[in-house]
């Protein structure tokens, strides 16, 4: 497995672990538990080498696409129905779209990298 | 030709005889919020949903950035009163964990002030209103109405006798899920305070059949009603109780098991959440008999929160 794909790995996980630290003083464990049952996943497929290395950053990059796809599905849902939420409305800008679209091209390079031998 | 000019002529000339005849008898009864009701009223009224009015672009409050100018626009308010306002900065986590994964937290700003008690080791009592408005709604009476009832309330209380502090804040986000005053409710958490009781002013706005009358949402607490009951039947206000969790931001304070009242009017403004919720549909009559009985309540607490419903004959029934 490739230099590149090991940091763009690394990279990839930094936003989330922001976020996760920034939400554990509000009371919110999720985005913390989750960040770190994948992190953990990741990892132990790094230690263990391949093949389990390989498919730690397939299930990391599937998140990562899901977590995408997600945000800018959400964009859709409020534009197609009848929903008002001033909170997830104002969120979405451009560099809700841009981040969104930069997450699902890092998931889809590493799935496309992972399957790479 | 020349006949049917004379003719035209001779009746449009009537017609303004008329018409002036009519302007000088005829009464006025147009209201003129501007001039009829209290001016601190319509100024924040008009301030904060209606940008011809004052020239500040405040019309809708639902996204950050008008949120923030009507946060400005308070303290400038409050200032102005003699006052000396805090803005209380927050962030909360979404309200279903999962969001949190895909969206940031709530971000907003509660603006308050305190009139500190007459004399030291006083209770607390809050006084508050939410200051947002629905996306695409001017909210005048949802709520820059009641905005202005609380406003106008500090500068009351600061001329008289304060029993207790009184703390007067203005919520960010009550349209989305009442965030911003379970923010000042953890707030208030950490510190030294003793919550007396908590009253929250909303949609005070709509009296389409003129009795004046408001309804009073009291949260399991009986002490609390007989005051409203007792100030009320004073003043000759005719108040509807009812109970429950709350229906607005009194909700945040009756889950933190605060003494809480929620005051509005007893009907429902066809206006809510709607772009023609605009100053001219409030009634500044409304507002005027809700700011009275808060008024009054709010100077006969002492010695009457805290008492069970034993103590008083007729609310021995959850209201």
């Amino acid at each position: 497995m490739s230099r590149r794909l090991e940091l763009v790995t690394l990279l990839s996980f930094v936003p989330f672990a922001v976020k996760a630290a920034g939400y554990l003083p509000l009371g919110s464990f999720v985005p913390a538990i989750v960040w770190l049952a994948l992190a953990g996943l990741v990892v132990s497929g790094f230690r263990h080498g391949e093949p389990r290395r390989g498919r730690a950053v397939r299930i990391w990059s599937a998140s990562l696409v899901l977590w995408a796809c997600l945000r800018l599905g959400l964009i859709v849902l409020f534009a197609l129905a009848p929903l008002r939420e001033a909170h997830v409305e104002s969120q979405f800008t451009a560099t809700y779209v841009a981040w969104s679209l930069l997450h699902l091209a890092a998931g889809v390079y590493l799935w496309r990298s992972a399957r790479t031998p | 030709m020349r006949v049917r000019l004379e003719s035209v002529c001779r009746s449009v000339g009537w017609l303004v005889v008329l018409s002036l005849a009519g302007v000088v008898v005829a009464p006025a009864t147009a209201f003129d919020p501007a001039t009829d009701s209290d001016p601190l009223h319509f100024e924040i009224v008009a301030g904060l949903s209606d940008p011809e009015v004052a020239p500040r672009g405040l019309s809708v409050r639902s996204t950050p950035e008008q949120r923030e100018l009507a946060a400005t626009f308070l303290v400038d308010v409050l200032r102005a009163g003699g006052l000396e306002p805090q803005r209380h900065r927050y962030r909360h986590r979404n309200a279903n964990p999962l969001v949190d994964l895909l969206l940031p937290p709530f971000r907003g700003t509660n603006v308050y002030a305190v009139l500190e008690a007459t004399e030291a080791g006083a209770e607390t009592v809050i006084v508050g209103a939410h200051y947002d408005s629905e996306p695409g709604s001017p909210g005048a009476g949802d709520n820059a109405a009641g905005v202005a009832l609380v406003v106008s309330l500090a500068r009351e209380l600061q001329e008289t006798y304060r029993p207790y502090r009184y703390v007067f804040v203005l919520f960010d986000q009550e349209e989305d899920d009442e965030i911003g005053s379970r923010a000042f409710v953890r707030y208030l958490r950490t510190l030294d305070w003793t919550i007396n009781s908590a009253h929250i002013l909303d949609v005070v706005a709509w009296d389409e059949d003129g009795d004046r009358a408001l309804e009073v949402q009291i949260s399991r607490d009986y002490a609390l009603q007989a005051v409203y009951t007792e100030v009320a039947a004073q003043l000759g206000i005719e108040v509807t109780f009812t109970g429950g969790r709350g229906a607005s931001d009194n909700r945040s304070f009756a889950d933190a098991g605060y003494s809480t009242a929620g005051l509005w009017g007893d009907e429902i403004t066809p206006h809510m959440h709607r772009d023609s919720d605009t100053w001219d549909t409030v009634d500044f009559g409304l507002m005027e008999t809700a700011e009275e009985l808060l008024f009054g309540v709010l100077v006969s607490l002492p010695g009457r929160i805290g008492g069970s419903a034993e103590e008083l004959p007729g609310f021995g029934a959850e209201p």
